[in-house]
């Protein structure tokens, strides 16, 4: 009895292996091919705000080109170094004179913040879902151990493990 | 050789569980907008509604919440400090370590027993400070603090609109994280939590 217990526990193993790397390519293509290729790792985006950016905002002329709008992802970290010799402020990031600010992105949200170091004070900003190791842990489980249940009923019935044992008997 | 189906399962049952709690172990990362580069906090020292005079550098060993209102204020500044009164509960005996500090935007009206008795509706602890505008001046321009007096004329009196940013300077007297007034009670108790058991 035991050793059919057993052999059926070593069938319901190869069955999730094999379900788990059907999982595990069903799950990183879709992810693949949701993010076009992109790498899944975040990233730290760095704004600098140059000396005089304050001075030359008040004077009404131009500063160095920041786009208005940028799409980052969960984790994502903004960091501005504010290398001007007054106080900045982006969203609810503020970086005193020389300092350096950072924000790690937590919560996807899409909206505009104010922003003191570009002339129309205003910047927006996005923040999409990203694909996190979790993420794709909980995906390729997600995929995997139904697959692998799956399986294993149709392997005992395609293949029973009672007809092993009697196919073994003298 | 019995349980060799078994043996096998289990030790797969123990890699998944093994993988996924590495992958849910992650490092606390700040709600805040942190300052990452250390910027001593600058320094002031003004009247407090304790009836003394506060000195920044006097509290250094304690993490202060820093917040610029005035008692005339009818809508962000109640709100906040009664976050701040919660903040207190949610933290218990921690909150000992922490000191919310109240500065004032409109120095003309918030003397110092007009700020003891607006901050003793919500926490004795409080510290509400006030000074003199050449000092309250210098301190709004150190933390960038914008203040703007509105409406004057008007029948209830004017109204003072201002920066509402929250800035926490860790216990070496550091400016460490800003946040925005909007920021859920739930994200400053724990980013409070995390930095009461950092040792530094």
């Amino acid at each position: 009895m035991n050793q059919t217990l057993s052999k059926y526990a070593f069938r319901f193993f190869i069955s999730l292996i094999i379900s788990l790397i059907f999982g595990f390519l069903v799950s990183e293509g879709s992810f693949f091919i949701l993010n076009q290729g992109e790498d899944f790792s975040n990233e730290d985006i760095v704004l600098t705000i140059p000396n005089g950016t304050a001075e030359r905002i008040k004077n009404g002329l131009s500063v160095p080109s920041i786009p208005a709008n940028i799409v980052f992802y969960q984790g994502d970290r903004i960091v501005v170094n504010n290398e001007d010799v007054v106080s900045h402020q982006l969203g609810p990031i503020w970086v005193p004179a020389g300092a350096q600010g950072v924000l790690t992105l937590q919560g996807t949200e899409k909206y505009s913040i104010a922003c003191t170091f570009k002339p129309q004070k205003i910047m927006g900003i996005e923040v999409r879902n990203s694909v996190t190791n979790l993420v794709r842990f909980q995906g390729l489980l997600a995929v995997g151990l139904p697959s692998g249940v799956m399986l294993f009923l149709f392997s005992i019935i395609l293949f029973p493990i009672d007809n092993d044992l009697k196919n073994n008997e003298p | 050789m019995k349980n060799f189906g078994f043996m096998w399962l289990g030790a797969f049952v123990i890699i998944v569980v093994f993988l996924g709690s590495i992958l849910l172990i992650e490092p606390y990362k700040l709600k805040g907008s942190e300052i990452t580069s250390p910027v001593v906090a600058p320094s002031f020292s003004l009247q407090s509604s304790h009836g003394d005079q506060y000195r920044l550098k006097d509290h250094q060993g304690k993490i202060i919440i820093l917040f610029f209102g005035y008692t005339f204020c009818p809508d962000i500044c109640p709100t906040t400090l009664y976050m701040f009164k919660e903040v207190k509960d949610r933290l218990g005996k921690n909150f000992n370590d922490v000191e919310i500090v109240f500065i004032t935007v409109d120095p003309e009206r918030d003397n110092q027993e007009k700020l003891s008795n607006y901050l003793s509706t919500f926490d004795n602890t409080f510290f509400g400070l006030t000074g003199s505008m050449n000092d309250l001046e210098k301190v709004w321009k150190d933390y960038g603090v914008y203040r703007q007096v509105n409406n004057v004329g008007g029948t209830t009196g004017y109204l003072v609109d201002h920066s509402t940013r929250l800035y926490l300077i860790d216990k070496k007297g550091n400016l460490k994280v800003t946040y925005p007034v909007d920021t859920p009670l739930s994200d400053l108790v724990s980013d409070l939590k995390f930095l009461l058991k950092t040792k530094d």
